[in-house]
């Protein structure tokens, strides 16, 4: 069995789609994207941030004050249109589509009355709003709220009224809330249910093509034939490539975890990512061995099941067309686990891979319960020791084998 | 010594094949089929003494490559008897296999290990190993000539060097009985002669082969034996004289002819006729 186990391997890892899918996918393909993702968006925000906003304002005269708060800031240019005070919604509109200016600003008329009665001033910020990375109403508040906090400081003097004063006016109940939740908890609730939907679906994909290789790969080039008349038994053929699977899968999950964490340690060190600092310092080389060992079984079910669809199948074509399925009713007990009110109890900790899920959730929050862990382990082991048994069934079958 | 008998192997229809089954029914009548099940082999026997050739003909779809999967192993009989030795193979299919070698022009090596690491990893399967293996392995490779690639992956191999390199696999753990299923369909002259010349050394010797073909002229200068199987029953085994005699003393193409159920369901196809008279 470990001769088979060997070969297996040996074949595998000398196969480029192998190891493309396996090791260079996980450690320096995600890795990549993932770190281009977050520099591409990091260099749009900080685009955003700086570019130079090009405006014009209608009513100019009637509030003067933001005309000059607005010519303080920088990378702010107002520009002088024709007939400003004439345009209307759609002119300003065509204007800011063609690119004239980036937004128009509507003074109210009545803006400084308003203002003197201690009564609300709205001004019209015309922008596209469209692009999700523009900065332009944030950058435009932040250059009004200082006349805000500059002219309700004169009105509560005015009023000879204080700051708490005004909070009782405006809100004479307040409700504070206190976040019993410790900042491990709180990020775990965040990134937990993410990361399990994640490591499955590496396991699924990794374990995918040695499956179809070992199983109607071996079938279609005329090599499994051969494999059973050597004098092993059919379940130690079986078994040996449910091992090569299933370590496989594992092994794609272990070398994108270790990846990650190289590549984090990376970051952290070298551009100084604050959220990376206290993922690091929040969840514990001991946490990311109980993942792995929770995603353990996980990998198993995923072997056997892969196994059987591709020991079953005529050719690649077929066993293709039943790994879309195979992924799809892997993914729906997943999902459970982000579902609202889902928790993991005694109930969830017998489902299989929801129950994974949600341990693996738990585990990231710190709130595991370790008894519950044993519960998960047996069931998800159970799961994955029928399927495997009925894989070796579908094995010794020569209907199965012999299908065409 | 390998002596079959009474050897038949049913199959159950699947779902499908059932359905296609009844839509027939009517046009054609097949002794073979009935309700639920394919008696693809109903009736073969045959023995094959160390040291001879026996060959297993029989038109498309006779049983041939079902009845030697039974000898394989690879199949389980649904009833009859495999002797090999005294010891009957169905009983013990494990222990039998290092008894047996099985070659077939369909079956091929691991494409991404080398020559050597193939044929290691088949003999290694075959419980021997070390310097045993290794000296077992030079010495086939010498005898059929395969050391000039033995490193190279079993991709990258010619059809002949790839045959060459299967036939040690298959003889690597010193096989009794050689099972070879259409071994030459497909292969270049040169290939294919290399093959027949490969079963021809093992006559005299204390291993006994079954080759079965469709090619006549191959049968004709390696076999000691012929079976012929139709519709899953043998209609003749004996010596190639005995069965050139069943064709009027001519060739063994008539004979061929003759012995085939003279139905009009085996008008042979050109293509057949000419893989018989070894054209193809």
């Amino acid at each position: 069995m470990w001769e088979i186990y060997k070969k297996e391997f040996l074949e595998l890892v000398r196969d480029r789609r192998t190891l493309i899918f396996a090791i260079l996918l996980p450690t320096i393909i995600m890795p990549a994207i993932f770190g281009g993702v977050i520099f591409v968006a990091d260099k749009v925000n900080k685009k955003a941030q700086n570019e130079e906003l090009t405006y014009i304002i209608q009513n100019a005269d009637a509030m003067p004050d933001i005309v000059k708060e607005l010519e303080k800031q920088d990378k702010f240019k107002h520009m002088s249109v024709d007939d400003i005070d004439t345009l209307t919604a759609d002119d300003i509109k065509a204007k800011v589509q063609s690119g004239e200016f980036k937004f128009a600003l509507i003074l109210p008329k009545q803006g400084l009355s308003n203002l003197a009665q201690g009564k609300q001033a709205t001004v019209e910020l015309h922008f596209n709003n469209a692009s999700v990375t523009n900065k332009i109403y944030q950058r435009v508040k932040s250059a009004i709220d200082v006349l805000n906090e500059k002219h309700q400081g004169q009105l509560l003097a005015k009023f000879n009224i204080s700051k708490d004063q005004l909070s009782g006016l405006m809100n004479p109940i307040d409700i504070k809330r206190v976040n019993t939740a410790d900042n491990r908890e709180d990020i775990g609730e965040k990134i937990g249910g993410l990361l399990p939907y994640v490591l499955m679906i590496l396991i699924l994909t990794g374990a995918m093509y040695p499956a179809l290789d070992l199983g109607v790969g071996e079938k279609e080039r005329g090599t499994l034939e051969t494999l059973l008349l050597t004098p092993v038994s059919r379940t130690q053929i079986v078994l040996s490539k449910f091992l090569v699977i299933f370590s496989t899968g594992f092994l794609t999950v272990f070398l994108t975890l270790a990846s990650l964490v190289i590549w984090s340690l990376i970051a952290l060190n070298v551009l100084a990512i604050g959220v990376l600092d206290k993922l690091t310092q929040i969840i514990a080389l001991s946490d990311v061995l109980l993942v792995f060992l929770m995603l353990a079984p996980v990998a198993a079910i995923f072997a056997s099941l892969l196994l059987c669809a591709s020991i079953y199948a005529k050719n690649f074509k077929e066993a293709q067309n039943y790994m879309s399925p195979i992924m799809m009713f892997s993914f729906i007990p997943i999902i459970f686990s982000i579902l609202p009110g889902v928790q993991l109890d005694n109930t969830w900790a017998w489902v299989p891979l929801t129950n994974v899920a949600l341990a693996i959730k738990e585990i990231v929050k710190g709130t595991i319960d370790y008894g519950m862990m044993g519960i998960i382990f047996l069931s998800t082991t159970i799961m994955a020791g029928i399927l495997l048994y009925f894989c070796n069934l579908w094995f010794n079958r020569e209907s199965v084998l012999f299908r065409s | 010594m390998i002596e079959v008998q009474n050897l038949a192997k049913s199959f159950q229809y699947d779902k499908v094949a059932l359905k296609e089954k009844k839509k027939k029914a009517q046009v054609e009548v097949d002794p073979r089929e009935d309700e639920r099940q394919f008696h693809a082999v109903r009736n073969v026997h045959f023995k094959c003494e160390p040291g001879k050739v026996l060959g297993l003909l029989g038109p498309n779809g006779a049983g041939k490559t079902t009845t030697l999967r039974m000898l394989s192993t690879a199949l389980t009989p649904t009833k009859g008897t495999i002797v090999i030795d005294g010891q009957n193979v169905i009983d013990k299919p494990l222990l039998m296999r290092k008894q047996i070698g099985f070659l077939s022009g369909k079956t091929s090596l691991y494409r991404r290990l080398t020559v050597r690491e193939n044929v290691r990893y088949f003999g290694k399967l075959h419980g021997m190993s070390g310097p045993q293996l290794e000296d077992k392995i030079d010495k086939i490779f010498d005898l059929l000539n395969i050391h000039l690639f033995e490193n190279k992956k079993a991709e990258d191999l010619s059809t002949g060097m790839g045959q060459r390199a299967n036939i040690a696999r298959t003889v690597i753990h010193d096989p009794k009985v050689l099972i070879l299923d259409e071994p030459t369909t497909g292969l270049d002259v040169i290939s294919a002669k290399t093959i027949v010349d490969f079963i021809d050394s093992y006559r005299g010797s204390d291993v006994s082969v079954i080759f079965s073909t469709h090619h006549l002229h191959e049968v004709e200068s390696v076999c000691d034996h012929v079976t012929l199987i139709d519709k899953g029953i043998t209609q003749f085994s004996g010596t190639v004289d005995e069965f050139r005699a069943k064709g009027g003393g001519k060739d063994l193409y008539s004979s061929f002819l003759a012995l085939v159920s003279s139905g009009e369901e085996h008008q042979t196809p050109a293509k057949q006729q000419k893989e018989l008279m070894g054209e193809v």
